[in-house]
């Protein structure tokens, strides 16, 4: 899509290109832009009739009071109409875009059952949704909400034609939610490498066997996945193209899915991380000495974003939220950002977003010109990063030298809460029970040398119960 | 070679186009009685007979 060229009357500048974000390309309905720092999007003259359904219809009203869609403004009266006459509608800004690869079992299940809520009333109301893209979803206020406006479409007079989106929703949301609950839930993983949702007919040959005797399973993935394969070399006949459904067909399409959905339950957790505070093999004066600590520096540095590294269930990500900040809340272990994300819903936590990162390959940028999907880099870096318990895991678990775990934090964090553990602490020593120390630089003096480079030490306070460290740093401003 | 060309010319989206027109019975039949089984237990637990149309359907997910 070229870019629009619309006119602002903001500003004095003639005319402002409008151009769409790398990611924004698939819909010839409209796209997104930057305007300002607010991503806007521009609406097609074409999509005008179903835009204007959505809106008339009450369809609209009844989603955003239900959470379920983004609210948005109109601004069109912003800009002139130079070029093609799009509408411009400003949307809810979205603080912190996450991808479904990230999300834990629940939180992609929540955001299915959101899509089924939202294709149901759209049916309701005489609309359908057009595509079911799991990227079409984000976490706002720490549940999923549906964020493109332009998802909507109405439905023809007669017998509607089957729900165009069916395959694109099995693929970004059944197949995985299956894979994790029936074969292993780090299959969430194959999201990063299948963009475009899962496969069905690999999803069908990694389920177990037994899976074949669930109903929903039976029909939307196996025999789903059979059919494709059964008409993928055949041609669709003009009267087969004309046929539609019944509008009860495409309601129970959206019920039996949801049914299956709601049937697939979390995997039970390792229970490793998941009560790793619990049975800290250090004393019972650790955890709490450890808060007191890091609510009093976080309430000093007030951050308005932190990102927690290695958050595990997110106790002091929720410590974090208690002092007002937003949180993203980072762990390597699927059952632990799961653990986190239900303990929030539980507690209606509504600061932190919890999702499964690996430090050592964290997600990086993919799609088409490896620009569709931004980097763990290129989102919104934090105020304050709280690295707990993390640096031993990186620097003697996957051999990383000081200087460059240094470098790294630099990158994004300006402000730094970092925890040093040595050698001799029983955490440490577990990892080093299985392999030849090859570490000599490990120790408190290298690490402050190392982090020194980039950062000054403003405040360090040995953990209580412990022979851990607590570093508060700050980015040097003469750093390398 | 062969199996490049025919891989790059796959469209699941045909594939699931039909199956559904095949399955559309089953559907249709499925929230059939779903919306009974649903009237059932209201009329048990005495709740609104005929519920408001609008968004009938989120009743039953």
């Amino acid at each position: 899509m070229s870019p629009a060229r619309i006119q602002s009357t903001d500003t004095e500048a003639a005319t402002v290109a409008i151009k769409p974000l790398s990611s924004s390309f698939r819909d010839p309905n409209g796209f997104v832009f930057d305007h300002e720092g607010q991503f806007l999007r521009a609406v097609q003259p074409a999509y005008e009739p179903h835009y204007y359904r959505l809106m008339e219809s009450g369809l609209y009203q009844l989603l955003v009071e239900q959470k379920l869609l983004i609210p948005h403004e109109d601004v069109t009266p912003s800009f002139s109409k130079a070029a093609g006459g799009c509408r411009i509608i400003k949307p809810l800004q979205v603080g912190f875009v996450s991808h479904p690869f990230e999300w834990s079992f629940s939180e992609l299940k929540d955001s299915a059952l959101t899509t089924l809520r939202i294709q149901a009333a759209a049916l309701e109301h005489g609309m359908t949704l057009k595509d079911a893209s799991a990227y079409n979803i984000q976490f706002v206020n720490g549940a999923p909400i549906h964020i493109d406006t332009l998802s909507f479409e109405c439905l023809p007079k007669g017998d509607p034609a089957p729900w165009a989106a069916y395959r694109q929703f099995c693929s970004h949301f059944l197949a995985p939610l299956a894979l994790m609950c029936h074969t292993d839930v780090r299959l969430h993983q194959l999201q990063r490498v299948h963009l475009d949702g899962i496969p069905l007919d690999l999803a069908s040959k990694l389920l177990s066997p037994g899976t074949w005797l669930n109903p929903g399973l039976l029909l939307h993935v196996h025999l789903h996945a059979r059919s494709q394969r059964l008409m993928q070399n055949r041609e669709m006949s003009a009267v087969t193209r004309r046929r539609g459904v019944s509008l009860n067909a495409l309601r129970g399409l959206t019920t039996t899915l949801a049914g299956t959905i709601k049937k697939l339950k979390r995997p039970v957790a390792k229970e490793f991380w998941s009560n790793y505070y619990d049975e800290t093999v250090l004393g019972g004066e650790y955890v709490p000495g450890k808060k007191k600590i890091i609510r009093e520096w976080l309430s000093q540095a007030a951050p308005r974003l932190v990102w927690d590294l290695g958050a595990n269930a997110g106790v002091f990500s929720r410590l974090a939220s208690a002092t007002g900040s937003q949180v993203v809340s980072f762990d390597l272990d699927p059952d632990c950002v799961e653990m986190n994300y239900c303990e929030n819903r539980k507690q209606n936590e509504t600061k932190i977003l919890p999702l499964v990162l690996d430090m050592m390959n964290p997600s990086s940028a993919c799609g088409w010109d490896l620009a569709e999907r931004s980097s763990f880099l290129e989102r919104p870096h934090p105020d304050v990063a709280l690295a707990l318990a993390l640096v031993h895991h990186l620097a003697i678990g996957n051999n990383l030298p000081l200087d460059r775990i240094a470098k790294f934090f630099n990158r994004f964090a300006p402000t730094l809460i970092i925890e040093f553990v040595p050698k001799d602490d029983p955490n440490a020593q577990k990892l080093l029970r299985s392999r030849e120390d090859i570490f000599p630089q490990y120790d408190q003096p290298h690490f402050e040398e190392a982090f020194g480079q980039y950062y000054h030490i403003e405040a360090s306070r040995q953990a209580p119960g412990s022979n851990r460290n607590l570093y508060l740093m700050r980015r040097r401003v003469d750093n390398p | 070679m062969h199996l490049n060309i025919i891989f790059g010319y796959v469209d699941p989206g045909t594939g699931s186009y039909c199956f559904q027109l095949v399955i559309a019975a089953v559907t249709a039949g499925c929230y059939t009685l779903s919306r009974f089984k649903t009237k059932i237990a209201s009329l048990f637990k005495g709740r609104e007979k005929n519920p408001p149309q609008t968004g009938k359907q989120e009743q039953v997910l």
